[in-house]
């Protein structure tokens, strides 16, 4: 097991749900922390939740340049996450969809591709990566066509990363419904919706970000772990 | 400072764990003895099985060596009464049991063609039935203690990328279905039911068969991190799996391989 004791951990997408928790959490464990967005409205909130070590930073995963400027200040980087959602993906069947409203849902994947590609020269040797994917990549619902491929591609992502960048590791986490702001929309409704969504879950219950926020904790600090991707999802890909 | 002044992240602390094949020779550190130890220092009470009573004893003099609790058990898991007097006896020793950890198993090498009828029905009764048995008891007296409970059950990359060790391979490939059925059937209950399958990790099982210095070095190169696991490694993933950080983890198969199962490489060590 490595530590995270005075560790340079950046958070992508790091200002809320699942990100932010991944921030807390490895605060709470003596890593210095970096946690950026593009929403400064959710950097608010989080800095009322969260320990004042984390360094809050607005940017969009598809600022390339604000992305290099970020991790040159940090110098070096022990462990990277991206958890940022960065895209708005359309939810209707695939051929309902124009080619534009597709695409734009790559946009997430886009951004994954840019923290990589400006964070991975400052990663250190013994120092780790991990994306966040989710659940529909291997089973979804009618509808959800974009979410599943950008998913996949997150996954095939963080494979073929573990072989390019060893010895530095690679490993992904996917997430099952995890009660986070993403589905806020759902107003009052949201807790009787949860137990609907939960019928078919093994655990009969809905996620937690810090469960979730667990589970990156481990792949980084677990020194024979790569090219892995671990399901937090309460059981809902197996029946 | 005392155990009990740490603050308890695993919520292992008090639970009642069993662990099967917990024994190794000598001091070495199986998959088995690292997860007994790994266990009883997030604070769990460990039940260390393994058919020979001596080597479960030495894990748990290893245990008591830094204050942890632990007794030590022998039983064949591939023995029905056994796997009930285990059980009874963990429950009996400190009233409930949460965790079980199921590593028995041994290797086969060889095609269809080559392995014998014999071979194949202990292959499949160390490595499978083995779970089954184990599992068939130890679920009841979980859910009889009331907080759900946490079963892990070691496979192997042999499921995954067979290489000439076809037995183990469908043994090991059952073991990863037997896994998702079971969390399937006692999610319910609040029992998570998870596998580690580790690539190549450098046990007493691996060396005690004896392994050549170029077979050690052409294991070592299959993985992508160019390096071997320990058990170790294995262990951690067990603790990880049984603790309260994996609360919403079940079904899965974690691979614990060094990168080893995402390009396939030649990593025979006969």
């Amino acid at each position: 097991m490595q530590t995270l004791e005075n560790q340079n951990v950046v958070i992508i997408g790091g200002t809320s749900g699942i990100g932010l928790a991944t921030a807390i959490a490895a605060a709470e464990q003596g890593a210095n922390v970096w946690a950026a967005s593009r929403s400064e409205g959710t950097i608010d909130k989080a800095k009322t939740q969260a320990p004042d070590s984390i360094r809050f930073s607005p940017l969009d995963t598809h600022d390339v340049t604000g992305l290099q400027q970020l991790f040159a200040e940090i110098g070096t980087i022990h462990h990277l996450v991206s958890a940022a959602t960065g895209a708005n993906r359309t939810m209707a069947p695939f051929m309902e969809q124009t080619a534009e409203q597709f695409s734009e849902a790559f946009n997430k994947f886009w951004g994954y591709t840019n923290v990589v590609r400006a964070g991975v020269p400052h990663l250190s040797a013994d120092g780790s990566v991990v994306l966040v994917s989710g659940v529909p990549a291997r089973k979804c619902n009618p509808g959800m066509s974009a979410i599943s491929c950008v998913g996949n591609a997150v996954e095939g992502l963080g494979r073929a990363l573990a072989l390019e960048l060893a010895p530095r590791r690679v490993n992904v986490v996917a997430p099952g419904i995890i009660d986070t702001a993403m589905f806020d929309w759902m107003g009052d409704n949201k807790a009787t919706n949860f137990i609907r969504m939960s019928q078919n879950i093994p655990l009969k219950r809905v996620g937690q970000a810090n469960e979730v926020a667990n589970a990156i904790l481990f792949v980084m600090t677990t020194p024979f772990v790569t090219g892995t991707t671990i399901d937090v999802d309460g059981g809902q890909l197996l029946p | 400072m005392r155990l009990e002044e740490i603050p308890d992240s695993s919520g292992l602390r008090d639970k009642v764990a069993i662990v099967t094949g917990g024994g190794a020779a000598e001091q070495g550190i199986g998959n088995g003895r690292a997860a007994a130890i790994l266990l009883a220092r997030e604070g769990a009470r460990v039940l260390v099985v393994d058919q020979h009573i001596e080597l479960a004893q030495a894990t748990v003099e290893m245990v008591t060596g830094f204050s942890g609790q632990a007794a030590a058990w022998e039983a064949d898991v591939t023995v029905e009464a056994d796997c009930r007097q285990m059980v009874s006896k963990a429950v009996e020793l400190w009233g409930r049991l949460d965790v079980l950890d199921n590593n028995v198993g041994i290797g086969s090498r060889g095609s269809v063609v080559d392995e014998s009828p014999d071979r194949w029905q202990q292959v499949m009764e160390t490595n499978v039935t083995s779970m089954y048995l184990t599992s068939k008891y130890a679920i009841p007296a979980m859910q009889a203690s009331g907080d759900g409970g946490s079963i892990v059950n070691v496979a192997s990359i042999a499921a995954l990328r067979p290489r000439g060790l076809t037995a183990y391979s469908t043994s090991k490939g059952a073991v990863i279905a037997l896994t998702r059925a079971m969390a399937v059937d006692h999610g319910a209950a609040g029992i998570r039911v998870n596998c580690v399958a580790p690539g190549p990790v450098y046990t007493p099982m691996v060396y005690g068969r004896g392994m050549s210095h170029e077979a050690r070095e052409r294991r070592k190169q299959a993985a992508v991190l160019n390096t071997e696991g320990s058990g170790w490694d294995v262990g951690n993933a067990v603790c990880f799996l049984a603790s309260d950080r994996a609360a919403y983890i079940t079904g899965q198969v974690l691979v614990v391989d060094g990168g080893t199962t995402l390009r396939g490489p030649p990593r025979d060590t006969s």
